[in-house]
């Protein structure tokens, strides 16, 4: 065997150019299979992150029952000691936010308006989002400075519902609604801040409170409604998800991700890959097409090559097996250089995204979000489109193969 | 004259030649045409994909244009109803392109029933006209619409989302509980008719129809119309028709569907980006398998060329002999090209492609994943000359190499 | 992506039949006011038999209960797998659309007041030190965690208009003799139950049961009324115990400590101003 890999090998070598175009076509193939991928699952990553970070997060933990009853009811115990089990159950799991919230009523003198309240620590909350820094006017809670977080009653308000009520820092707000257990939940707080929420929904109906200040009004000390689980990278959610499930088996918690907290958005994203398997098997049939096109030339150029060794005594089956070894190797090479170049092409879009423009960037830049066309380099994409583009090149060179075996050897010999 | 008749005999020519090796031309030919089939299905393909999303919103509940008072978006507050509503459905009965329009009454309240309450957006409608503009009447999925002819009370559609959370069924008494024009607290009863299914389970809870005239009697005003939703004959039409509508009256507010949800305004312009990528991966992959093809074939024809040259055949005639044959073969593979393209996409654009079969686990419901591709004449032809201007240049490559055959090297050349 | 968020309501019972007992006991219940001397009273008609017209026995149920005002005291304790509450509250009702209810225990929320006038609802929170009117999206909301709702303190289900009455039968409930009527909403009728079952003592005239049906025929909720005593100058019962159908452990359980009939109310006393006051 090992001698016919090397006659293989050789043979490659002794026509240079042919070979190369065989590689670079095959390299070529593999940029553009995998380019295609990276830009789909670029946006729609991006899509994801932006979505999570700024809602419902990547993973959070709740109680069993809060999914049909999102009350104060539900709330479950956290504090120093859960924190650190929570960080303990998975390596991955960078950082915990602990939240909790309920819609309640605000008040001031005009008018009342529904307003979703949500206790949180704006520290925490500024790494996965940077909340802080959406900080229009004023600042955000003195809780940090080394207060109680009670005292005083501070919120913040967001864009939207401070423009509905007309607040602006200093005046005074009023909250109302129910607590932990029936009871009672109102306050009245000075509006510390405004932040603008990048999602209009949520900017319309928002009052940040700090953790504390949140807990005490709503009769739940020791609680929070969700604990949000910041992974080291998004890749690893669904991991840590079920990890934290099994270990979370038996109690009153469980896990969820944001495909189960976002299904809408999960839906659209199917749509979406759907569409673009549709365009890839397109590419590939395009790319099948080419390389045929480019192997059966190469097949022609070999004709009198082939005719002269058979009519020489070599066996018709040893010459397919060193045709064969040289395509796998060819194959073999071309795949690789091919990520080679992959990689140095996505490396260069990372560095240097392509910058969307115009009306579009406009909007996505409302939205809080970059303008600009993202890439995944998940190493997924360059194992699977390797695959798919070594098979379908191998598989369109067994037509030399298959003209070998039917060869006549004066014909050939005479082209 | 002559010019014409040398052209035309390089063409014969060069067609005779391509046909001495029927199998390479053939694959070249069977490229190129893939390479514009491909074009093709990958624009109809999106187009077909963004249509279908678009036309989803506009048809269950936008419409093409929307008419209200100038804060009512804002506020949300029941007071402010058109104020000129005969004046605009006369307009829009005169006016040409309108399909249909539709007049609509909203309040926000709680739904009762036995078991829970929620919160939910209370459409009032004229299910005569309201048909005309959306496929409300598509959704229901039991009983029927609220119908103003029917012995019922209160007729009411509802999601059937909500109708399972509250165990109610059809014929079923709830009662919605809201605020009338005065601030008043009112409660009243609603008989269930129906229930629609939409593609957005949060939004089939939150969103329930009755009869706009119902509606008006409890909030108590006969006349209030919160909005105006219009169906154009042609979309095309939207953008002048809006604008001609404003200026006609300056104190409403009137709106196109994009303008209402900028959201897939961003999501349009985001797919004709992609587009555009994408369309250069395969364009670029059909150029690339061209070149090679053909750098294989001058090296498979390099005795041949060497050959001519020794012969006396000038460079410069060898090179458009190859050119010609690449004009040649561009043309037919075209020609081919069109046709599969246009077959392809008359089927398709018929029957629909069925994403279903790619996606994991999207088989919710069937019509989801059901996509018409369609092309315009004007995405046709610039496909075309794009596909035949890179295969052109393409074999531009190749054949400026022929320039550089040595006679002696080639016939060594094994 | 549009995010939708929907609010959640807490899951409350909201017995138009109940409130009309609630109101019955407060009082508030408006329609036709029989008021004797509000000391004793006398039966017109024949009692202890089930053989009567059925709105004749729900007519003398009601006038049982009320007087033109009244003032009560009263222990409401919110039973939970989880939890137990107990409130006390006061409450004054006079003319039958107008009430004020005040909680005086625990301390969280002693000082909350509310004022009951047509179909409003004002509440008056002495920590914000703001009365605020109950929007509608508050009405379905349980009314301090109970299984009442804020919408069954005002409900204007009138028992002898929304409904068509029969008497069904006869039972033995705690050693009494009771008159079992079956009631069936209107089909126009604010009235969420498909139907309503109800027992009345046959010789003194108090009900001694409630049953909610929903219109699937499932029972809902239902509601006891037992401890039987005089109070105020009658002979009723000073305890009710509202349950919902299929929920083990949870309850809501109310009981009179105290109860006086026609106290002398000024109008001025059902203003908003005043809610501050009765601290």
């Amino acid at each position: 065997m090992k001698t016919y890999l090397i006659l293989a090998w050789r043979n490659c070598w002794r026509n240079r150019r042919r070979t190369w175009i065989t590689i670079s076509a095959i390299a070529f193939a593999v940029l553009l299979s995998i380019l295609m991928q990276s830009l789909n699952r670029g946006s729609h990553d991006l899509l994801v992150e932006n979505m999570a970070r700024y809602s419902t997060g990547y993973l959070q933990i709740r109680d069993v029952r809060f999914e049909d009853d999102p009350s104060p009811d539900n709330a479950f115990e956290y504090g120093d000691a859960i924190e650190k089990e929570v960080l303990a159950m998975h390596p991955d799991v960078r950082m915990v936010i602990p939240r909790i919230q309920t819609f309640m009523l605000a008040a001031d003198d005009e008018g009342t308006k529904g307003a979703l309240v949500m206790g949180v620590d704006p520290e925490r909350e500024q790494v996965l989002n940077g909340l802080m820094d959406q900080l229009v006017e004023g600042r955000f809670f003195s809780w940090k400075d080394g207060g109680s977080g009670i005292e005083p009653s501070e919120a913040v308000v967001s864009a939207g519902l401070a423009e509905r009520m007309e607040l602006a820092p200093g005046d005074t707000l009023a909250l109302i609604g129910q607590g932990r257990f029936g009871m009672s939940a109102s306050g009245l707080f000075v509006v510390s801040g405004i932040v603008k929420l990048p999602v209009v929904e949520m900017d319309r109906q928002t009052v940040y409170l700090s953790l504390p200040q949140a807990r005490y009004l709503l009769s739940a000390e020791e609680h929070v409604t969700s604990l949000l689980l910041l992974p080291r990278h998004k890749r690893d959610t669904d991991d840590i998800a079920q990890t934290v499930r099994t270990k979370l088996a038996g109690t009153e918690l469980t896990v969820a991700t944001w495909e189960e907290l976002m299904p809408d958005l999960l839906e659209f994203i199917k749509f979406d890959m759907a569409g673009s398997y549709v365009l890839s098997i397109i590419l590939y049939v395009v790319i099948g097409f080419g390389f045929f096109g480019t192997v059966l030339t190469l097949t022609l150029e070999r004709r009198r090559e082939f005719g002269v060794l058979l009519s020489v005594g070599l066996k018709r089956r040893l010459l397919s097996l060193i045709i064969f070894l040289e395509t796998l190797m060819v194959s073999v090479t071309g795949v690789l250089i091919g990520w080679l170049l992959t990689t140095g092409v996505l490396l260069y879009f990372v560095q240097n995204p392509i910058q969307l423009t115009g009306d579009l960037a406009e909007s996505i830049m409302d939205y809080g979000w970059e303008p600009i066309l993202p890439v995944s380099l998940d190493p997924g994409m360059f194992l699977s489109q390797g695959l798919i583009v070594f098979f379908l090149a191998v598989g369109i060179s067994l037509y030399p193969m298959a003209k070998i075996a039917r060869l006549k050897i004066i014909e050939a010999s005479r082209s | 004259m002559e010019h014409t008749n040398n052209t035309i005999r390089n063409l014969i020519l060069a067609w005779r030649n391509l046909w001495r090796n029927p199998g390479r031309t053939a694959a070249l030919i069977a490229a190129i045409a893939i390479g514009l089939w491909a074009g093709v299905m990958t624009v109809g393909l999106v187009n077909g994909m963004y249509e279908q999303r678009i036309d989803y919103v506009i048809r269950s509940d936008l419409g093409h244009l929307q008419i209200h008072h100038p804060d009512f978006l804002a506020e949300r507050d029941l007071e402010l109803g058109l104020p000129e509503v005969g004046k605009v459905k006369h307009y829009l009965e005169g006016a040409d392109g309108v399909e249909g329009f539709s007049e609509r009454t909203y309040a926000d309240g709680m739904f009762r029933s036995a078991r829970n309450s929620s919160g939910v957006r209370i459409h009032g409608i004229v299910p005569e006209t309201e048909t005309k503009v959306t496929n409300l009447g598509e959704m229901v999925v039991a009983g029927v619409m609220p119908d103003p002819a029917a012995p019922v009370r209160n007729p009411m559609l509802l999601g059937q989302v909500l109708a399972e959370e509250h165990g109610v069924d059809l014929g079923h008494r709830v009662v919605l509980t809201f605020e009338d024009l005065s601030g008043e607290i009112l409660s009243a009863s609603f008989t269930v008719t129906g229930f629609y299914k939409s593609r957005s389970k949060d939004m089939d809870k939150m969103n329930l129809y009755v009869l706009s005239e119902d509606l008006r009697r409890l909030l108590g005003r006969e006349d209030l119309a919160h909005e105006v939703v219009v169906r154009l004959e042609d979309p095309v039409t939207t953008n002048s028709f809006t604008g001609v509508m404003q200026a006609q009256f300056p104190d409403l507010s009137v709106q196109s569907w994009d303008q209402l949800s900028p959201e897939i305004k961003m999501m349009i312009d985001y797919g004709g980006v992609s587009l555009v990528l994408i369309m250069v991966i395969i364009m670029l992959a059909l150029s690339f398998g061209i070149l090679n093809t053909m750098l294989m074939s001058l090296f498979e024809r390099k005795r041949e060329f060497g050959m001519l040259i020794s012969i006396g055949m000038s460079r410069s005639r060898v090179f458009w002999m190859m050119m010609s044959e690449s004009v040649v073969l561009t043309l037919v593979g075209s020609a081919i090209g069109m046709g599969l393209a246009f077959l392809a996409i008359s089927y398709y654009s018929v029957h629909g492609l069925s994403l279903a079969a790619f996606a994991e686990g999207l088989a919710k419901i069937g019509w989801d994943s059901l996509v018409f591709p369609f092309v315009t004449i004007g995405d046709f032809a610039t496909i075309s000359v794009i596909v035949i201007g890179m295969t052109l240049l393409s074999s531009l490559y190749p054949a400026l190499k022929a320039f550089r055959i040595h006679p002696l090297e080639a016939s060594k050349d094994l | 992506m549009k995010l939708t968020m929907r609010k959640k309501v807490a899951i409350s019972t909201k017995g138009a039949f109940w409130t009309a007992f609630f109101l019955i006991m407060m009082g508030i219940e408006p329609s036709m006011a029989r008021v004797e001397d509000g000391q004793s009273w006398q039966w017109q008609e024949s009692k202890g038999s089930c053989d009567r017209p059925a709105r004749e026995i729900l007519e003398q149920m009601e006038d049982l209960m009320r007087g033109e005002s009244s003032y009560s005291e009263m222990t409401m304790r919110i039973v939970r797998p989880r939890y137990t509450r107990e409130m006390s509250i006061k409450a004054w009702q006079k003319g039958g659309d107008s009430s004020m209810i005040l909680v005086t225990a625990p301390a969280r929320d002693k000082g909350t007041a509310f004022l009951m006038h047509d179909k409003d609802i004002w509440n008056y929170d002495p920590r914000i030190d703001r009365t605020t009117r109950l929007p509608s999206s508050m009405m379905s909301q349980s009314w301090m965690g109970s299984d009442f709702t804020n919408d069954d303190l005002v409900r204007e289900s009138d028992v002898l208009e929304d409904y068509t009455y029969m008497v069904d039968g006869e039972e033995m409930i705690e050693g009494e003799l009771a008159c079992r009527l079956e009631m069936i909403p209107k089909p126009d009728a604010p009235v969420v139950w498909g139907r309503v079952l109800l027992w009345v003592s046959a010789e003194d005239g108090y009900q001694l049961r409630v049953e909610n049906y929903d219109q699937r025929g499932e029972l809902a909720y239902t509601m006891v009324l037992d401890d039987i005593r005089e109070l105020g100058g009658r002979t009723i019962p000073t305890r009710f115990t509202m349950q919902p159908a299929g929920k083990e452990g949870e309850y809501t359980e109310m009981t009179y400590r105290a109860l006086q009939f026609d106290v002398d109310l000024e109008d001025s006393f059902f203003r908003r101003s005043n809610m501050e006051r009765l601290q």
